[in-house]
């Protein structure tokens, strides 16, 4: 009785496993998406109505999904917080705050770095050219997270289920 | 009194990055502070109300450049950013003109290598000198001139220009004449009156989202960033002043503006650059506004010591003015006399 007990968790915590990183993979395209429309309506606020970066992120947050919202709350804090931060030193500890709890790979992370390394920093034009640089980025990731996503989040479910049942059945 | 200078250097150490702030904390003349002057490769320079001096890394006064904290090309982007509020975006039309006005009326001036297009300064490539340009409030700055300014029973305004070189406390005194003129003067028995302010540098009001951030007076109307031109006519329209202030006149659209001013009967106080009298007479702008012989006032600054010393209150023929207001506290000199720069009471206003 205790054996199968034990064998039971064991499955049940290998397909825990299994969804978690299957869930991973769901996940990625979902948080690219929200971050590519609110790079967008960043990209709106600076280059229609040149508000002030704070006050930008704040109202990105407000309107992004809830998947990156932390980031640009993060990064406004940052930035208003008065400790004498560049915009691309606020932006780089927001996505350090952040980078744990998302599905986003480096590469990604990446893009958002370059971003951020020239945010702030020149005219209206070149802020827009930049933004449109890291949405193409986010646009080709998202196409490779989707394809991703369809293969292997079946895939580590199974696999989860499957490496918890047989190391099971080698333990019983 | 301490606390307030303190919480005054607070506010304008961040503006810098932090190895910056580390270097000026130090520095015990912050209320005499001028000017700081950072240029990349080269070191850091404080313009005085007195002279100027470098600045040490740890801090200290120092005659000699070689000691002088040396500012990097990265400090000097670091502080562009930190003190545009990382949107150097926000300020397109300013950086054209070679500066940034920022919060409290600060003013930061640029230098470097610009990029053009059609032969107009479109941006700059490379930011590589900054020049800090320190706004103070000096309330009572205008007190001593006042009394010039006010004429005729009831009292009404006359038309002022104040003519002052740079860095002599023109801006300041303009700041602190339209507040009293518009809160009203009790010791003259003076109501206040309704002032339209063109503030196209945001220097007077030092607005922030439109919102005086220096008192510029209760009765005070502010187009904040407008050209003076359109910003006089559209005051005249809707506002109904009696009384229109800006800030350095002289270019050729601003005559025009001054004028349909003038004919609404609406009284001038502007500020224009300029040595003498005699030098702003050479220039078409001034010789057509002499031409028009309205100006009752002119007010003459001279930077000597410190800034904000009056030089001279003339009235429209050159001559000096005389004032028919006696009140106690004012110390107005002799009447009719020229304004001693070293006199009791008619020195700068530190």
């Amino acid at each position: 009785m205790l054996k199968a007990l034990g064998a039971g968790m064991v499955v049940l915590a290998g397909s825990l496993a299994g969804f978690q990183i299957g869930d991973l993979y769901k996940r990625r395209p979902r948080e690219l998406k929200a971050l590519a429309g609110a790079l967008l309506l960043l990209q709106t606020e600076i280059s229609y109505a040149a508000v002030p970066l704070g006050e930008a992120l704040i109202t990105v947050a407000r309107r992004a999904g809830a998947e990156v919202a932390p980031f640009f709350r993060a990064a406004a804090a940052h930035l208003d917080a008065g400790a004498g931060l560049t915009a691309a030193e606020a932006w780089e500890r927001a996505v350090d705050g952040v980078a744990p709890a998302m599905a986003l790979r480096e590469e990604d992370f990446g893009t958002l770095r370059d971003l951020g390394a020239a945010l702030g920093s020149s005219d209206r034009e070149d802020q827009v050219r930049h933004i449109a640089l890291a949405l193409e980025r986010l646009k080709a990731a998202v196409a490779s997270a989707e394809e991703d996503a369809r293969r292997y989040v079946r895939l580590y479910h199974f696999l989860g289920f499957g490496a918890g049942l047989g190391l099971a059945i080698i333990l019983c | 009194m301490v606390t307030k200078e303190c919480c005054f250097q607070e506010a304008l150490l961040r503006f810098f990055p932090a190895t910056i702030r580390e270097v000026l904390k130090p520095v015990p003349v912050w209320d005499e502070v001028e000017e700081v002057r950072l240029k990349a490769g080269r070191p850091l320079l404080l313009r005085l109300a007195q002279g100027e001096a470098f600045v040490s890394p740890a801090g200290f006064l120092v005659d000699r450049p070689e000691r002088g904290y040396l500012v990097t090309p990265e400090e000097i982007s670091r502080t562009v950013n930190i003190a545009s509020n990382a949107s150097l975006y926000a300020f397109e039309e300013e950086v054209r003109n070679g500066y940034l006005t920022l919060p409290g009326g600060h003013r930061l001036g640029l230098t470097g290598r610009v990029a053009l297009e059609k032969e107009a300064i479109r941006t700059f490539k490379y930011i590589t000198g900054l020049n800090f340009r320190v706004a103070r409030e000096v309330r009572g700055a205008a007190s001593r001139i006042l009394p010039y300014i006010l004429c005729g029973t009831p009292l009404h305004v006359c038309h002022t220009l104040i003519v002052s070189p740079p860095r002599a406390g023109k801006t300041t005194l303009l700041r602190d004449l339209v507040r009293q003129l518009s809160s009203g003067i009790p010791e003259f028995g003076f109501p206040g009156v309704t002032v339209g302010l063109v503030d196209e540098r945001s220097e007077i009001a030092a607005c922030f989202r439109g919102v005086p951030q220096l008192d510029v007076g209760v009765r005070t109307d502010v187009l904040d960033a407008c050209p003076k031109a359109e910003g006089i006519r559209l005051l005249v329209r809707a506002f109904g002043p009696e009384v229109v202030a800006t800030d350095e006149i002289g270019r050729a659209e601003d005559a025009r503006a001054v004028e349909d001013a003038l004919n609404a009967g609406v009284k001038v106080v502007a500020t224009a650059h300029a040595g003498t009298l005699e030098e702003l007479k050479k220039r078409p702008f001034f010789r057509y506004l002499f031409a028009l012989g309205v100006m009752e006032r002119f007010v003459l600054l001279k930077r000597r010591e410190k800034p904000g010393e009056v030089a001279a209150i003339l009235d429209g023929a050159g001559k000096p003015a005389r004032t028919e207001i006696r009140c106690r506290g004012a110390e107005v000199g002799k009447e009719g006399s020229r304004f001693t720069v070293h006199g009791s009471g008619l020195g700068g206003w530190r």
